[in-house]
């Protein structure tokens, strides 16, 4: 065989194995998206669950907080129903926000009500609450994360390219609430 | 006065109450074993370099020759015993100040027989897995701000047999690790396993199983790397605070090599100062030579510190 023919089959076999292992690279990042995904999933399901434990508890002893207990069962029934599909990611987490803002009220209304407040059952649960708040927390940082690498390879040149053929898009990032990132007014709470 | 200012002050005189009384009945046995080795070891070593010169730079005759090689020897055999000694003699002392010091620093106790499971930090991944000495020093264990916390000096040693030019054997000992490792309660709960070990640049991840990962910080990713086997709960131990204390933490303790694992509820962590740590004892510093008791004490709170430091204490989510 000519030389410059086996010279020929090696470079377009090296092209072949480089385009491979972008296509390979890219479809780990996609799914690693997709895990991250899952895994905020999780995260907010635990603290669906948690949610009528709290306000069963909250509602026996918290009487001017009714309305606001109705708004978080309202907001939580409307983002159970949500599909579970990363498109209604950004819908989900605008509803998750809400949930959060109005359940941070509950709690700090809670200081209100020494009998409830000192209530174990109650302690227990805003602890377990807390810790549900952390992994959602770090299950957003895993997702933006994984959305980074993910964008960074569809968008950079040549597996910008590989991502065209294949059709692997560019997530967007989970991004913080304006409202999140004011500085908290503790006398709006105790008012 | 600061926190540490008053724990020290507190120290101080309960040290000086309960601990320098013990000291006393000890300095006329080190002026005696130090005058010992001091005069032995003098004579000795200076016929060594007197024959050495006399030898090499007036005459090479066989008498001169003679007593360097024997007066080297005696030097040698000297150094030697009085190393020993020394070790001894600082063991002495730790075993009956030490109790007392402790109780000056707190809920401590002091153990120097049984190390820390080295097994479980090697498991944990901030130890080398394979290593064939192991020698383990002091051992601290108590409690701070209802944190349960374990310190333990202690070096690991490699050993390598290599032959020479002429085919002779030769055992080296490679240092692996020499430093302090310590095991401390967590106060969040967890069923992962992460460890955050010194940056390299392969990203090998020193236990199997767990996968490389990429945290925001930049400075802690330059300083780290990161392996875990559960990607959110590594985010939700490895807050954007705590990555800024741990490097805090190693930036204080002025080493290379520093990690931590999070591993069956505890946090272990592995400083590899490459440097003798709670030293006691000396034959050449007086017995009650407060000095060297507050360096140990500095010591020991640096690592106690770490408590302070990550907030291991509050159960904030920070």
């Amino acid at each position: 065989m000519d030389l410059s023919v086996i010279v020929l089959l090696v470079v377009a076999a090296l092209i072949i194995f480089a385009f491979y292992g972008m296509y390979v690279s890219l479809i780990q990042k996609k799914n690693k998206v997709m895990e991250a995904f899952s895994s905020i999933s999780v995260q907010l399901k635990k603290r669906y669950d948690l949610i009528p434990n709290i306000l069963t508890l909250a509602g026996k002893f918290m009487e001017h907080e009714k309305s606001l207990m109705e708004e978080v069962t309202k907001l939580r029934t409307q983002a159970i129903s949500l599909p579970e599909d990363i498109n209604s990611i950004g819908k989900k987490l605008e509803l998750d926000s809400q949930i959060r803002n109005k359940m941070g009220q509950i709690m700090v209304a809670v200081e209100n009500y020494p009998q409830l407040k000192s209530d174990q059952t109650m302690v227990h649960a805003m602890q377990t609450y807390n810790e549900v708040e952390e992994h959602i927390a770090a299950a957003r940082r895993f997702y933006n994360s994984a959305v980074l690498e993910l964008n960074n390879a569809v968008e950079i040149f040549p597996s910008s390219l590989v991502a065209g053929m294949v059709g692997v898009r560019r997530q967007e990032f989970f991004k913080v609430d304006e409202a999140e990132t004011k500085p908290v007014n503790a006398a709006d709470y105790l008012k | 006065m600061d926190e540490k200012g008053t724990a020290q002050k507190e120290f101080y005189g309960l040290f000086r109450k309960n601990c320098l009384p013990l000291l006393g009945k000890y300095e006329t046995e080190r002026k005696n074993k130090f005058l010992i080795f001091a005069i032995t070891g003098g004579i000795s070593g200076a016929a060594f370099i007197i024959s050495l010169l006399l030898y090499f730079v007036i005459s090479p005759i066989e008498l001169y020759q003679q007593i360097f090689i024997i007066s080297g020897a005696c030097t040698a055999i000297i150094l030697t015993i009085a190393k020993t000694t020394g070790k001894a003699f600082e063991r002495k002392i730790k075993a009956e100040v030490m109790p007392e010091f402790c109780k000056c620093l707190g809920d401590f106790q002091w153990n120097p027989m049984f190390g820390v499971n080295s097994q479980l930090f090697a498991q944990a991944g901030v130890i080398p897995r394979k290593y064939d000495k192991e020698e383990s020093d002091d051992i601290f264990k108590g409690t701070y701000k209802d944190v349960s916390i374990e310190i333990n000096e202690v070096c690991y040693k490699d050993i390598r047999i290599t032959y020479d030019s002429k085919g002779r054997l030769r055992r080296e000992e490679y240092t692996l690790f020499d430093g302090v490792v310590a095991e401390l309660g967590m106060n969040k709960n967890f069923k992962s396993h992460t460890v955050v070990a010194s940056d390299s640049l392969l990203h090998g991840s020193p236990v199997s199983g767990l996968r490389h990962t990429t945290l925001e910080d930049v400075t802690f990713e330059k300083m780290f790397d990161v392996f875990t086997n559960d990607e959110v709960e590594a985010r939700y131990l490895l807050t954007p605070t705590f990555m800024e204390r741990l490097i805090n933490v190693k930036k204080a303790f002025k080493c290379d090599k520093l990690s931590c694992a999070f591993y069956r509820d505890k946090l272990f962590i592995s400083i590899d100062t490459r440097k003798d740590m709670f030293v006691l004892g000396s034959l050449t510093k007086p017995a009650d030579d407060e000095k060297q008791f507050f360096q140990m004490f500095e010591e020991i709170t640096s690592i106690i510190e770490l408590i302070d430091q990550l907030k291991l204490d509050k159960k904030i989510g920070l």
